[in-house]
Formats: C-alpha cells, structure tokens, sequence
C-alpha cells in the first residue's frame, strides 16, 4: 500500500510534486476516514508512523512507542520510560512483534528509548481491543511494527545526527527488480560525550526481499540490540576499594517469511520461522567479593497465516502458530564475605511449548451491519500440566450512515508467561517466568463499545470508546519478596485479580497543513490480591484517573513546520510512609528506625503538566540530496513530572519533608537528517 | 516570520536544559501506635519495652541521641503489662521505668503459649500478642578460624546444633566491638540504618541432617575485635518477622520493592512480642587460632 507517511516526508519538491503528493496524501487520509468508520476495528491506533515519529521526545530521538503513549489508552510509566500501560493492564501484558516476532524487551537505557529505529519502521499497528484471533499471548494489547523492505529499484542512503544519537540507513537492489536490501544501524555517542556514563546502545536492522515470482516473495530479517555499562577501575574513596562492574542486556532477533498471493487474489498465505531471544547479564566485584547474574529467554516460532477472499461477503483467515519456549532466568554465583549470604544459583531451567490455531471471519451481513468473528484455541504444554484455553472473539458495527458507525466487540486473551516487577520501578532485569503447574496462565476479559464519527471535508476522524476488562492470575511478587538473587521465583509470587474500566475520547487530523490529535482519558485500574494489602483491593501503579494529550504538528511554510505536544494526567498512586518507630535490633546490635507506611497505593502523587516544542527546517542541495535540521524542547516549562517521594531533611523546620522529583527538567536538542 | 523562527530559536537555545525544583507533598501522618519489643535471657526473666510510633518527619538519630527526650515523649508512662498463659493465669509485670515492664521470677515452660497484653492509660490503648517460649538450642560445638589477608580480618565461624527438628527454626545475630563502639559515640546515627545489611541470619530444621545442623558462616572482622554470637531458637512468627526485617537491609529492595510494613504480633500495634532463650558465645579475636 502507498505510504503517504513516507511522502509527507519528503521535503523540497517541485510545485507538480507537491500537488501529487497532496493528492495522495488526501487519499491515504481518506481511506483511513472510512476504515475509521467502516471497519468493525476498535481500540486500534490509526495514526501514521509520519506523524507518531514527529512527536517531540527526550533528546530529540523519534520514538513511536513514546509516541503512542500520547494515545488514549495508553499509559506512561515512569517520566520517559518506554513501558507501556494499556487499558489497565501491565506493562507485561504487551504483545511487541517485530517483523511478526515477539520481542521480550523493548527498551534501550533502561527503557528510555524504544528499540525501533525509526528510519527502518514502516508500519504500526496498535490494538487495545477487539483483537484479531492472529494475535494472541498478552492480556492487554498487541502492538505490530512492521520494517521497511529496500527498494527493489533504485539506491538510498539517509543518516541522522541527533544530540543523543546517529543513524544511518542504506538500502537498494542487489539484483534489479528480484532482490533488494535494507540494513540501519543507530548508536548512542553518551560515553563519548559524557566520560563519567560508561553507557551505549546500538542496534542493527536488515533486510532482504527476494521477489521469486509476482505470486512469491521471501522476507530474511534480523535484529540485534545491545546495551552495555562498563565501570571499571572506581575508587571509593570512603573504604578505598575498587568497583567493577559490567552490565550487559541485548535483544536477537531473526525471522524469514514466505508470502504468497494467489494471481486471482482469491487468497494470500505468510509462512513466519523465527527465533528471538533476550539475555542479560551483570556481574561485578568490589572488595574481594563478587558477583555474576545472567538470565535469558528465547524462542524458536513458526507461524503459518491464509486469508481467502473467495467466499462473497466473508475475509476468512485461519493460522496456526507453535512457540518453543527456552527460559533460563537467574543464574547466580557469589564470592566474599558480603556476597557469599546470598549463595550460588544454577537458575531453573524451563522448556515449554506454546501454540494455537484460529479461525477469523468478516461477514458483510449487509450495507448496515460487519460481524467480526473468530475463535483462537491456544495451549501451553509444560512439564507437569497442559493448559488449553479457547480464546472466543467477536465484534460487530452499525454503520448508521457514511459518516457515523457504532461498534461493540468482546476479546478473551490468554498469556502463558508473567514478567513479574517491583510495584516502585520496572527494570529491564526483570524476569519473565513461565506459566508452570503452580503459576496459572493469566486471562483477559475484556468488553468495549465505541462510537465513531468523520469530517471528511475537514480530515478529521472522532471516536469515544468505553472498555471493562476483567484480568485473572496477574502476578505480583509476596510483600517483602527478595526481587533479585532469588532462585526460587515461584515462592515469592502471589496471584491476584484485576478490574479495568474507562472511557476514550480521540480527535485525529491526519492531512492538510495541520496535523494532530486530542485524547482523552477517564480510567480506573484496581488490584485484588487475597495476600496483599491485608486482602484489600487497591490501585494499580499506573492507575491515573485522567490524561490528556494534544499533539499538534504544522506546516508552516514550504521549508519550515512545527509541533507541540501537550500532556497533562493524574498522578500515579503511590505508598506513602506515615511514622516510624524505634526498636533494638535483634541481639540487641543497635537500634533500627523502622517506617510506618499507608496501605498499599493509598496516596497520590501531583499531576502532570508538559509542553512541548519542535521546529523542523527542510532543505534540498541540488536535485539529489534533501534533509532536515530539528529543534525540540522537552518540557519547555521546565515542571517537575512527579515519579516518586523522597524524605528530605528540611533545614529550616529542622525535620524532615516530603518532596516529588522527576527526572527530566527542560532538554533541548537538536538533529540533522539526510536523504540521498 | 523569518524574524519569529529566529527568536524562537535564541528562546530555546536560552533555557537549554534545566532540571526543575522538586515539588512538596503533604504526607498525612497517623496518630500514636504502640510499639512493643522483648527480650528473656532466661526462663525466669521477660523485660518489655513499650512506646510509640511517631511522625515520620521527625529525626530519629536527633531523638536517640536525647534518651530523656525519648523516654519521656515516645515511651508509655502510664500503663501496665501483663503475661497471662492458660486459661486464667496472669502475672503482672513490674514497671521498672517509664515504658520498661519486667520480671525474674517467671517459670516459662519451652512450647507454652504467653499472651502479653499492654495497657496505655493515658490514650486509652490497648494491644495484645502472643509468643511460645523457646529454650536455647542443644549446641554440640563452635569452632572459630581466623584467617587474615593484609589489612582484612576473617573469622570463619563453624557450629552443630543437636536435636533439630523439621519444622524449627533458629537465628544467629552477632555484634562485633568496634561497630558498638562506634555507635556509641558522639552521634548515634550510625545505629539507625534502615538499609545496612542486617546481622541476623536464619536457619531451618529442614536443612538438618540426623537432627543435627552444621553451618559455616563467615565474619569480617577487625584484628582487634570481641565478637559476640547469639544462636537461639524461634516460633514461626519471629522467623517470618526476622525474615522480613532482614530484607529491609537488602539496597535492592529499598530502590525497587513495594514498602510495607514489617509484619507483627501485636493487634493494632508494631513491634514484635518474643520469648526465647539464647546460647551466647564470646570470641576475642585476639586468642582465635589463625587457619593453617
């Protein structure tokens, strides 16, 4: 399908090339206008990777999942952190498929920025309900990146500077018209530029197409991301040692698709191989002790999809997939007097295997009503327990006229494996376990209903939805569980429940000189854990009541174009400490002060308010070479974007007082970005 | 507008990067709570310390270093504690000092259930809990080796307890000289570190062979230190209280685990009611023998 992202890219162009380009620009938007309304698709973004890597981010760096977070729905972690929050549901409950290959972690620096390099995505498609029975494993959300394929005909190279970061992507044919080839690679220039953070990442994107005949094509990819601390050679000065320490995590990732089309284009098959893995490992030494944590997890998947077009009035889709789970998390080993309490684990090595079959059907019942069915059957074979789970799917639209539709869908999911966090903050060292005899897979319930209304003469596509989702065995660790050095995880887990509910209002503008959109949220995310909170139910981390989000982008003149971005949103809850108290220590060794803290989640921390700005300037030298220069600012007002509580020593009232930090204040940035 | 876009530009480049002040936040704090703790180094002997919980604002280090401040603001001045067991029997205990009850002339008997019950007059509180009293464990030996690498003293510290049972479950806790003496000079702050790693460690009978546990631990040490070891046995409740106060030593679960309060037994009160007996061992590492 024509891109019009890709074109509203371009920049210096002739008047006869901008009329074009407007006119496919206006198409595209078009028939995202009648999808919006016609399809029975809900709670799925519809706005184009163009104008989601526009959004202004930290450093200047486009980030579509950054951007995505500005979308109903779904919810920011922590200040800056990739994680996402959909509809209530854990930042675990996310399907990420790249390529159609899952990814288990999605997050450089700590999860500041996402994994997708924005110069080799092509597409995003986001779902927050009414899921497709292709998709399945996560409770709340499936979010689907497809990467550009090289071009089969000409040669292109682009490269970008920014503050943060380089990129550069080059792609063309190998063999004219039957094989192209894409690759881009991005690294962080932080440890050359700032000598105390030992820190990098860099990943790697490429692809090959192998036009085989006009019916047969064969996609290779792979993917390969690592982050990487090294500190060595530390003095503390207070004890006069000497810290080492070498943090490594990295993503793999390989797929090869087969996709055939039949020539009457009566149906269409994708055959998907791949594997995918993620591994961190940590080790350090300080003072004659040491320590070495390491935990992995991969996949081997294959997955075979047919949609058959032949039968008037249904799109029928059936697939089945197979996953070979590998999970090796938390092996440990120790030295010194210090480390040696905590022991030695070989880790749990886990195998299992995932799979399902499903079945889709669209059915134009008539000119007024599109019924969505489907029914994914989906089991988890482990050592001492096999699950099978029927995952029904269904929604339906009324289409009152061309311009007003009602939808209504409901969706079971299933997901066989839990990335357990501590409630505070989520660290990509968190671990994933498995669903097993004693851990339960969890299950989503989730029911949404949604009106949807466009403006064509205006680009500008409305929607309100309201969802009610039921989720069961979340996971959470015990109260007081050991997070790290544990190697019996299944102890120090307890199941729970958890109900969702809310309301999303959109705006979209997806053409002409200004583009954007305006979000709404209302939504309510608790907890109901029989061993937490002394049984009592109590809000989700990510629970905020409202978020508002404006993204505006505009062209203002043939070179120059502009964007903003604002956000506000309820603070998240949080546990706050309420007393404290004095008591010998066991064996009467010293005394202990010992806090007195709220229930679970039981206060909240301020709102949050940001703006921000971005201004882009386009440029052409001569017929062949185009760019851009970027200035953005994050958070122009310079507010703190509340993410936790410190107890501080208030110098003036001689005690202590409670106060909110974020972690980013204003940041400027700026980036230059080539095309050949 | 080429004016506008270059003003624009000069702002931006103006206010750069900032970190922006940190916001206040009121933390609404709770009213007085009683805090219990126990010690009976025998089974004739049970004192109990009981005061308050107090506004997390307040610097404890400033308090603990003014024990008249302490005693008179955050110890129970007017209240009684009694030890009732059985059915019927209760023994008062006697009000040594402003929040400190005890008695020496107890007969605990080691698996009887004690409900200690506490009484605050002038804020009309009552809280409860009830411990079983452990005697001290059956300890066949405690061999200490030294070992010294330059500067850095180890004391290897191996030890077998007789008559363990499966479902038992016993602590050691050790405090060396040099740290006490530290902390009792001028500033006690030292003594109130919530996220220093904690000197108790725990066992349990399902790691006992024949009934009998051998451990090793391993101390650092300074040359010229007095260390004194504590191995007692203990009911299940203070084993889970003891395992959950170890973790708030743990750094890691300070920065990324769910706060929570350390479990007690004391209805509507923190602290924790416990009664056991312990083997006490001294070593001087002046006469521990070096290892070979």
């Amino acid at each position: 399908m024509l891109s019009a992202a890709d074109h509203t890219d371009s920049s210096a162009t002739s008047k006869a090339d901008r009329k074009v380009l407007e006119q496919v620009t206006v198409s595209a938007s078009s028939a995202r206008m009648t999808e919006h309304v016609e399809t029975a698709a809900m709670g799925k973004s519809n706005i184009p990777v163009s104008m989601l890597a526009k959004t202004v981010s930290i450093g200047g760096e486009p980030d579509v999942i950054k951007a995505l977070q500005l979308t109903p729905g779904v919810k920011r972690g922590t200040e800056g952190n990739i994680n996402m929050y959909v509809r209530g549901g854990g930042s675990d409950e996310n399907l990420v498929l790249l390529d159609g290959a899952p990814l288990y972690n999605v997050g450089h620096m700590l999860g500041f920025f996402s994994l997708f390099n924005t110069a080799s995505v092509r597409d995003v498609q986001m779902y927050k309900s009414a899921f497709p029975s292709s998709y399945g494993g996560r409770l709340s959300s499936v979010m689907d990146v497809s990467t550009k394929n090289g071009s089969l005909t000409d040669y292109k190279a682009s490269a970008s500077i920014s503050t943060i970061a380089s990129s550069a992507t080059v792609q063309g044919p190998v063999i004219k018209d039957r094989l192209s080839l894409i690759a881009s690679y991005r690294r962080t220039y932080i440890d050359k530029v700032m000598k105390d953070i030992p820190y990098y990442f860099y990943d790697v994107n490429a692809k090959a197409m192998l036009v085989i005949n006009p019916a047969n094509r064969l996609y290779a990819g792979v993917f390969a991301g690592d982050d990487i601390l090294q500190i060595s050679e530390q003095k503390n000065p207070e004890f006069d040692t000497t810290l080492k320490s070498n943090t490594h995590l990295g993503n793999k990732l390989f797929t090869l698709r087969w996709n055939n089309i039949a020539r009457d284009n009566k149906y269409a098959t994708d055959v998907l191989l791949y594997h995918t893995a993620f591994r961190y490992n940590i080790s350090g030494s300080m003072a004659g002790n040491s320590l070495d944590m390491r935990s992995s997890i991969g996949d081997l998947g294959i997955k075979a999809d047919t949609r058959v077009y032949y039968i008037p009035g249904h799109k029928i889709g059936i697939g089945a997939a197979f996953i070979h789970h590998t999970f090796n998390p938390n092996i440990v080993s120790t030295s010194g007097a210090e480390l040696e309490r905590f022991g030695n684990s070989e880790g749990v090595l886990v195998r299992n295997v995932e799979g399902a079959v499903y079945i889709n059907d669209e059915y134009k019942i008539n000119k007024r009503w599109l019924l969505q069915s489907g029914l994914r059957i989906s089991g988890l074979a482990t050592e001492s327990k096999l699950y099978l789970h029927p995952e029904p799917r269904i929604a339906a639209r009324y289409l009152a006229d061309e311009r007003n539709s009602v939808k209504l869908s409901y969706a079971r999911m299933v997901q066989y494996m839990h990335q357990v966090t501590g409630s505070s903050v989520t660290l990509p060292t968190d671990l994933w376990y498995p669903a097993t005899g004693k851990i339960q897979p969890g299950v989503s319930d989730q029911w949404s209903v949604g009106y949807y209304h466009s403006i064509p003469s205006a680009e500008i596509a409305l929607s309100a939805e309201v969802y009610y989702k039921t989720l069961s065995n979340v996971m959470e660790y015990k109260e007081g569980a050991q997070l790290m050095l544990n190697s019996d995880f299944e102890q120090d887990i307890v199941s729970g429940k958890g109900k969702t509910y809310g309301i999303e209002l959109l705006a979209t503008k997806t053409a002409g000189r200004f583009t954007g959109w305006l979000g709404y949220t209302l939504s309510y995310a608790r907890r109901y854990f029989d061993s937490l909170n002394n049984g009592q139910p109590f809000y989700a981390r990510h629970d905020r009541r409202h978020d508002i989000s404006f993204v505006g982008l505009m062209d203002i003149s043939k070179h120059w174009s502009a964007g903003t971005t604002v956000v506000y949103s309820t603070g998240s809850p949080f546990t706050g400490q309420t007393g404290q108290y004095v008591i010998p220590a066991p064996g009467f060794s010293g005394f202990d002060a010992m806090p007195v803290y709220t229930s679970r989640n039981a206060m909240r921390l301020s709102a949050s308010f940001r703006i921000d700005a971005s201004l882009q300037y386009k440029f052409a030298i001569g017929n062949k070479l185009k760019g851009d220069l970027q200035l953005s600012v994050y958070n122009i007002l310079n507010r703190t974007q509340p993410s936790n509580v410190e107890r501080v020593w208030d110098e003036h009232k001689k005690e202590y007082k409670y106060r909110q930090t974020g972690l980013f204040g204003t940041i400027t940035a700026g980036a230059i970005n080539i095309n050949i | 507008m080429k004016n506008y876009i270059i003003i624009a530009v000069l702002c931006t480049s103006i206010i750069a990067c900032r970190k922006p002040a940190p916001l206040d936040i009121a933390v609404p704090q709770t009213g007085k709570t009683i805090v219990v703790s126990s010690v009976s180094p025998n089974s004739r002997t049970l004192v109990i310390a009981a005061g308050y919980t107090f506004h997390s604002m307040l610097n404890a280090d400033s308090i603990t270093d003014n024990n008249d401040a302490l005693i008179r603001e955050y110890m129970i001045d007017s209240g009684s504690a009694t030890l009732s067991y059985d059915e019927n029997a209760e023994l008062p205990l006697h009000h040594v000092t402003r929040g400190v009850f005890a008695r020496n002339d107890l007969q605990l008997q080691p698996g009887k259930s004690y409900t200690l019950t506490v009484v605050d007059n002038k804020n009309n509180i009552i809280t409860s809990g009830s411990a079983i009293y452990m005697s001290p464990p059956v300890l066949n030996y405690v061999t200490p080796v030294k070992a010294v690498n330059g500067n850095d003293t180890m004391i290897q510290l191996r030890f077998e307890l007789d008559n363990v049972q499966p479902g038992e479950h016993y602590y050691i806790s050790y405090r060396k000289s040099s740290a006490m003496a530290k902390a009792a000079g001028s500033s006690k702050k030292e003594m109130i570190l919530n996220f220093e790693p904690k000197k108790v460690l725990l066992y349990t009978g399902k790691d006992a062979v024949n009934n009998k546990l051998s451990k090793t631990i391993t101390l650092s040490v300074k040359a010229t230190d007095t260390v004194d070891v504590e191995i007692a046995k203990i009911d299940d409740g203070y084993y889970k209280y003891l395992d959950a106060y170890i973790k708030t030593g743990y750094l890691v679960n300070q920065l990324t685990g769910e706060p929570v309060n350390l479990p007690s037994n004391m209805s509507n009160g923190y602290g924790y009611f416990t009664m056991h007996s312990s083997k006490q061992i001294k070593l001087d590492m002046n006469t521990v023998n070096v290892a070979e």
